[in-house]
């Protein structure tokens, strides 16, 4: 007789439904403000496809003489991206600074990308020489269509610094062994014989 | 002193001379709002706000400038990371604003102008204030294209050559820039921080006497951290030094 | 004290005019409008302060040391006639402009050169906000110098410091809205700063360890999408007309109750 009396004193009725009601309305708050952030983030972008036929490698001129590189810039308005051709192939560059996204601008007389916003220089492989960017540019992929031409892929989903999304620390402002096995070998460039 | 909390208003201490709202209030209310929108409107009239180009994402102008408000953060981007310069620091001005009235809680100075009771706060808030401000002007004022520093009195020549200029003393962008390595980074900032928070209880003893532990700490934590900000854009800009401490997760 | 104010007043108004006034000052209509009368004696000035909508905001009597000019610099009040001003221009403007990425800056081009007035009218807003971020400042260095921040008035200082965070974003999100070059890289420096945040942006310092992309960190959540295009226009709309106004309308009037209670801070 005595437990009972002491286990009602101790969980009565009342005390339940408190606990209870309390739970519920906590959870209700709570599940409401993760609803809210969630809110926040669409299941569906409608950005613009990153995807697009370049044309033919062939279109594109090849460095002559002393140059090193030739990078054409037919589908930067549009498409944000430089087709980048040297010696041994080519490759597309996308044109958004890895400091805070700014557009950079070709110097061709330079040899070099610059940054407007503050300073970044890029030499043709993309990576930093000066200024504050902390990466390389990012490249896009290229697959070439069953008629020769290319299908440059520039979507900022996933093509972070070579595909290489898992890395836990920074890498710094040059490609590292790992990457440079990455990135001179398809899909992120495509060789042509001169 | 005051005692409770109605102590504090002014208003209840005998002797306080007051005056009917209806007319002189209203009347000061009215006149400022008129003032406010006359000089407004004037304004409107005679400078028309900016309008450049249409959005174009391929395109950047040169320099891109923030608004003015937010320029000093523009500029601080040129001596900190981004994470740094964009959140870390804005938060901590905002942390260490709010704490002010939790910290400084000595009654005797209020409602009145004063600096030798409260030389302190006066002189600290005074150079937060003046550091926002110059990082501001800086910005506005002294940075171009490439957000090089442009001297307003030197006639630079257009075109081509805005990259080089041989013994220009400020080159954010040319500069060859160099970091600490990790043991010297770290063991500078530690030595720099240990002595700023022990040196000034030595010397004001009182000071930490009244204010206690928790609340000394708060007060030069930030002191520290406002030293720190501009002894790193000393260093950035007079020894180009990038990074004082180094790790493999963030740079400092 | 009840002095009838009315013994020096000089009277221009002709005298059939006077009765017409009288007459309809004695209507039932006019009384149910404005029941307190003209304030001529000091109990009608307290009353006609308590009792009106619009000015009970106001104390009945206020001291006379915390009016001068050269001690408040009426920069709160001017920052919330500002933030008055701003409003009722805006909503003018919002008369004439969409925020849709193909109108928006066309728009902005039709308020300049065909809407009557628009172009006063978007200089106002804009030289509106850029004054009230300056008279904030102005503001929170006045408080700081008089000290007028200490016990009780702490927690009016936090919403202040607030209340200056929510001038700075509304002036943030309403530089995106002209969708022209300014506004647009301004924009997306910031947002791509909010992506550096340490933890919750993809490019910030241990963003990895929690699994944050470019698709669900902190930077997506502001601007809807992965750059700053359709939805970051109409997002910066709705947080620079609705969004932002209500929150600093609910801790302005907060701050204002405050002061209120509290009183003017004066010399102890």
């Amino acid at each position: 007789m005595d437990k009972e009396n002491e286990f009602e004193k101790r969980v009565s009725r009342r005390k339940f439904f408190n606990i209870a009601g309390w739970t519920g309305l906590c959870a209700f708050l709570g599940s409401s403000s993760a609803a809210g952030a969630r809110y926040f983030y669409p299941k569906v972008l409608y950005e613009p496809a990153s995807t697009f036929n370049a044309g033919k490698p062939e279109e594109y001129t090849a460095p002559t003489g002393n140059e090193v590189i030739v990078v054409d810039e037919r589908w930067k308005k549009n498409q944000r991206v430089w087709i980048a051709r040297n010696k041994e192939g080519i490759y597309a560059v996308v044109a958004v600074c890895t400091h805070l996204g700014c557009t950079p601008n070709w110097f061709p007389a330079e040899v070099r990308f610059k940054c407007p916003c503050h300073g970044s220089n890029f030499n043709p492989d993309g990576e930093v020489v000066a200024g504050p960017a902390p990466e390389p540019l990012y490249r896009g992929k290229i697959e070439l269509a069953p008629d020769g031409s290319m299908i440059v892929t520039t979507g900022l989903l996933g093509i972070r610094r070579a595909n290489l999304q898992a890395q836990k620390k920074t890498l710094g402002v040059f490609w590292t062994q790992d990457e440079k096995e990455i990135i001179w070998k398809p899909p992120y460039f495509l060789q042509l014989k001169a | 002193m005051a005692e409770t909390k109605t102590d504090a208003m002014i208003a209840t201490q005998p002797g306080y001379e007051r005056m009917a709202s209806w007319p002189y209030f209203i009347w000061i209310v009215l006149l400022c709002s008129l003032f406010i929108t006359i000089l407004i409107w004037v304004l409107s009239m005679l400078f028309n706000a900016p309008l450049e180009e249409a959005a174009e994402w391929a395109k950047t102008p040169n320099p891109a400038k923030a608004p003015w408000y937010f320029i000093g953060l523009q500029e601080l981007l040129v001596y900190f990371d981004p994470w740094i310069a964009g959140v870390l620091i804005p938060n901590q001005i905002l942390i260490g604003l709010i704490l002010i009235p939790y910290v400084d809680t000595v009654p005797e100075v209020q409602g009145c102008y004063n600096y030798s009771r409260r030389k302190f706060q006066f002189l600290f808030f005074t150079f937060g204030i003046s550091l926002w401000f110059f990082l501001i002007i800086t910005g506005q004022l002294l940075r171009g294209p490439s957000w090089e520093i442009y001297w307003p009195i030197i006639d630079y020549p257009l075109g081509g050559n805005e990259w080089i200029y041989p013994g220009h003393p400020f080159k954010a962008s040319q500069a060859k820039l160099h970091s600490l390595s990790l043991p010297v980074g770290i063991t500078i900032s530690l030595i720099g921080f240990v002595i700023g928070m022990t040196l000034p209880v030595l010397i004001f003893k009182n000071y930490f006497k009244k204010l206690g532990i928790i609340r000394y700490s708060l007060v030069m934590v930030h002191v520290l951290l406002t030293l720190a900000v501009v002894g790193k854009i000393f260093l950035r800009l007079f020894f180009g030094i990038k990074y004082v401490i180094v790790t493999p997760w963030f740079n400092i | 004290m009840a002095t009838n104010l009315n013994d020096n007043e000089v009277s221009f108004v002709p005298p059939f005019l006077k009765k017409i006034f009288e007459y309809i000052k004695s209507t039932v209509v006019w009384k149910s409008i404005f029941r307190v009368g003209y304030p001529d004696t000091m109990p009608k000035r307290m009353a006609v302060m308590r009792s009106s909508f619009y000015m009970h905001i106001f104390p009945t009597k206020v001291g006379v040391h915390g009016m001068k000019i050269k001690y408040g610099w009426c920069m709160g009040g001017i920052t919330f006639f500002l933030f008055l001003l701003l409003t009722v221009t805006g909503i003018l403007l919002m008369f004439y402009y969409v925020p849709e990425e193909h109108r928006a800056y066309n728009d902005m081009k039709d308020l300049r050169y065909m809407v009557p007035y628009g172009v006063v009218l978007r200089n106002m807003h804009r030289w509106g906000a850029h004054g009230m971020v300056f008279t904030v400042i102005l503001h929170m260095i006045r408080v700081f110098y008089t000290g007028s921040y200490k016990p009780p008035r702490q927690f009016n200082w936090t919403v202040g410091v607030l209340l200056l965070l929510l001038t700075l974003l509304l002036s943030f999100t309403g530089y995106l809205l002209p969708w022209d070059q300014l506004g647009f890289w301004a924009v997306t420096v910031g947002t791509n700063m909010a992506s550096s945040t340490p933890l919750l942006g993809y490019e910030g310092p241990f963003s990895k360890y929690l699994g944050i992309q470019i698709d669900n960190d902190i930077r997506f959540a502001l601007i809807g999408g992965t750059r700053i295009g359709p939805n970051a226009l109409v997002r910066a709309y709705v947080w620079h007309c609705v969004g932002l106004p209500l929150i600093a309308t609910a801790l302005m009037i907060f701050h204002f109750w405050r002061i209120r209670k509290d009183g003017f801070s004066g010399p102890m």
